[in-house]
């Protein structure tokens, strides 16, 4: 048993509770409340009037993936093919590469990760914890979504550069709906054979039996409305990936009812699909009743400052505490993840970050960052 | 005649922010003791407009690529002039304003080694000829990694470290020869062994050499530098001369007297985070009241436009913003923004007050 005390641990849950003490056993919250009598065989740790979150989470990231120094090695984007959905992030990460590191450095301990958005159908997505000392110990979940891109990437990288289909919005509809039709078509043994041989069809067999959502790249409002028209045809789970122009048909999107993941907007627009970017968005959807999480995109914005992401939402109009849930409990939801992280509560993992000041003072650093009950950052 | 009373006002002398009062008239901070209007600032922080020391705000339109950036020229001349490629509708423009930054230093890309003849611009919407508020203020030059590759993709002169020095030379002797008047040089530059380049330029030519970026500086033993144009840490490491980068620079320049002024790069970081990147200082444990020195006085004067703006005194064009909160709390807004004694920048809401 160890027991943390001496700061105030914001636990992010229903109450909004900030309590006086954390237990810590076997790598989960074992007790967090107000300050009890600490057992004789306990390991007390003094954090000397700091401020402890949970661990943050970046639902949209390409962490360990993108090769960001040497673009020529870059293993995000299989760029052979615009639909290459049996590529698969566990085959990509690399556990050793530095944004993991500086993942730990700016309090994140958990990330969603995989292909970028070169292809129509880039590949499945999985969500991991950013430290422990093996891909399989890191893995939260194994095959957390189907990523595919609309709009501008898939249009420059193939149309523009390869001179090839899709050059239009329309093919890159088509080649989507394809991979759904066909996979529709199939008999019910026919869909088990390519479940258990891993075929091309299994991530849509996967994503229309429920099992895991369709995650669409989508930055203007016609891709956006594209997105959610096909999920309609098909009957699927979509979750929208950007939503850029989100806050120009937020009734549509409101009416979708599917959920977001928004940003990141802390970068200059470069591409015309971006120019109508705007922090304001996170209070647009806060207003409208949006589901939302707030993410980085890295290597785009670095994922040491996913902090600094929802404090430029506060900026605009967002209130604080949705800001810090929507980087930590509200990311967990949107990927059903919140009975196990997002929050300081009995029972879930010990991930947490303890920091100098309140978290959104220009002057909080992160000091320690804890993943399953362990120390893995320490400011100098 | 506006008179602005009871501000909570940026004093550049003491670097604090005092309750006092000060007038516009015309274009220009005016004091008098006539006046047609009285505007109460009662709780708001007053700052001179924030400077961003580089950007390529304009230069490099932003949401579009090739046709809106006339940042590089493959084939370099000493007589290029930034002005000439500056777009004044490109919509950075507004953002730079409702975030307090009120003028920015234009300085070409990376990807150039030689660059052109910077200048320093207001973010005012007009005409190019009027955002002018210094033309030829310094030459640029880019060194090291970024230059190396533009001209490795080419299959050009230079190749090496060795090359990009003896076209830089060169090109000093020919600056010193035709263009008496430009004293300033400034050299982008991340690794300690092309800062060492500079220092030995700085020997062996009567130029005032600044180093933009500066990444291995603290690499170097004993670095006795000119003002250092530092930032943006706020972005992505792109390549191998960037791993060391991290706001910690700033704490560094400041245990080691390096003086300096803060830059976003714009469009590589926005113009929008300047604030963010003295924030990202003052988190590494700089003091508030100097990084929003560096950001108005401070660029002012290492800009040579410190006759003209940068600081609330009289005589000085009227830039000037008017904050919710202090400039560098993380959720500070911009409740207007003043440029030339004109208002550019209203934040509605607030302003309904």
């Amino acid at each position: 048993m160890i027991i943390y005390h001496h700061a105030k641990f914001i636990a992010v849950n229903e109450q909004n509770d900030i309590f006086e003490q954390l237990w810590i056993e076997d790598g989960r919250i074992d007790y967090v409340g107000p300050a009890r009598e600490i057992p004789d065989n306990a390991e007390v740790v003094d954090l000397h009037g700091a401020f402890v979150t949970p661990g943050l989470i970046d639902i949209h990231a390409h962490v360990g993936t993108w090769a960001e120094v040497t673009e020529d090695i870059n293993d995000a984007n299989e760029y052979s093919e615009p639909f290459t959905p049996l590529m698969h992030a566990l085959d990509s990460v690399d556990i050793r590469h530095f944004s993991f590191q500086h993942a730990l450095e700016g309090g994140v301990t958990t990330v969603q990760t995989g292909p970028g958005s070169a292809n129509v159908i880039g590949g499945i997505w999985s969500i991991l914890k950013t430290a422990g000392p093996t891909l399989s110990s890191r893995l939260l979940v194994e095959r957390s979504g189907l990523k595919g891109a609309l709009g501008e990437n898939p249009k420059n990288v193939f149309g523009n550069q390869y001179k090839r289909k899709p050059m239009t919005r329309m093919a890159i509809a088509q080649l989507l709906r394809d991979g759904f039709q066909r996979a529709a078509r199939l008999s019910k043994e026919e869909k088990t054979e390519h479940v258990k041989h891993n075929l091309e069809l299994r991530p849509f067999i996967e994503v229309l039996q429920g099992e895991m959502p369709l995650r669409l790249h989508c930055h203007r409002a016609d891709d956006i409305m594209t997105a959610i028209r096909i999920a309609k045809e098909f009957n699927v789970q979509l979750h929208l990936e950007h939503c850029t122009e989100g806050h120009m048909i937020v009734d549509a999107v409101k009416a979708s009812g599917f959920n977001t993941t928004i940003g990141p907007y802390m970068l200059t627009p470069s591409k015309y699909e971006t120019r109508n970017s705007t922090p304001a968005i996170a209070k647009i959807f806060k207003e409208h009743h949006i589901p939302f999480a707030i993410m980085t995109d890295h290597p785009f914005v670095p994922i040491q400052y996913l902090k600094y992401c929802a404090s430029e939402a506060i900026r605009y109009g967002l209130d604080e505490e949705t800001a810090l849930r929507s980087i930590t409990i509200n990311a967990a939801k949107l990927v059903q993840l919140d009975h196990r992280i997002g929050s300081l509560e009995e029972g879930k993992d010990a991930d947490f970050v303890v920091w100098s000041h309140p978290i959104f003072e220009t002057e909080a650093k992160v000091l320690q960052t804890y993943v399953n009950g362990k120390k893995h950052y320490e400011a100098e | 005649m506006t008179r602005y009373i009871n501000g909570l006002v940026f004093n550049s002398e003491t670097r604090s922010f005092e309750k006092s009062n000060f007038q516009v008239h015309g274009q220009y901070f005016k004091q008098s003791n006539t006046f047609e209007t009285k505007i109460d600032l009662d709780g708001y922080y007053i700052t001179p407009g924030f400077i961003d020391s580089c950007s390529q705000i304009g230069l490099a339109e932003i949401g579009i690529r090739w046709e809106g950036d006339d940042s590089f020229e493959f084939e370099s001349n000493i007589q290029y002039s930034v002005v000439d490629g500056i777009y004044p509708f490109d919509t950075a423009f507004k953002k730079a304003i409702s975030h307090g930054v009120t003028s920015s230093h234009i300085v070409p890309s990376p990807k150039s080694l030689i660059g052109a003849k910077t200048a320093i611009i207001h973010h005012t919407h007009t005409t190019v000829d009027e955002m002018v508020i210094k033309q030829g203020v310094a030459y640029s030059f880019s060194i090291g990694q970024n230059a190396k590759s533009t001209f490795f993709a080419e299959k050009k002169k230079p190749l090496t470290r060795m090359g990009i020095a003896k076209i830089m030379r060169e090109t000093l002797q020919q600056i010193k020869e035709q263009e008496p008047l430009i004293r300033k040089i400034v050299v982008r530059a991340h690794k300690a062994v092309d800062i060492e380049l500079i220092v030995r330029l700085q020997q062996e030519f009567e130029f005032d050499f600044h180093i933009i970026h500066g990444t291995e500086i603290p690499l170097l033993e004993d670095p006795s530098l000119n003002t250092v144009i530092a930032g943006p840490t706020f972005r992505h490491i792109e390549h191998n001369e960037m791993m060391a980068l991290s706001p910690k620079l700033y704490k560094q320049f400041a245990a080691n007297s390096i003086p300096f002024v803060l830059c976003t790069d714009h469009p590589i970081s926005n113009a929008t985070h300047l604030a963010l990147e003295a924030c990202l200082a003052v988190r590494e444990g700089l003091l508030r009241q100097d990084m929003v020195y560096a950001l108005t006085t401070g660029a002012a004067t290492f800009l040579g436009i410190e006759h003209i703006t940068g600081s609330i005194k009289d005589g000085l064009l009227a830039d000037f913003v008017v904050w919710n909160k202090h400039p560098l709390d993380l959720d500070a807004k911009v409740v207007a923004t003043f440029i030339k004694g004109k208002k550019v920048y209203a934040w509605e809401e607030e302003m309904t007050k």
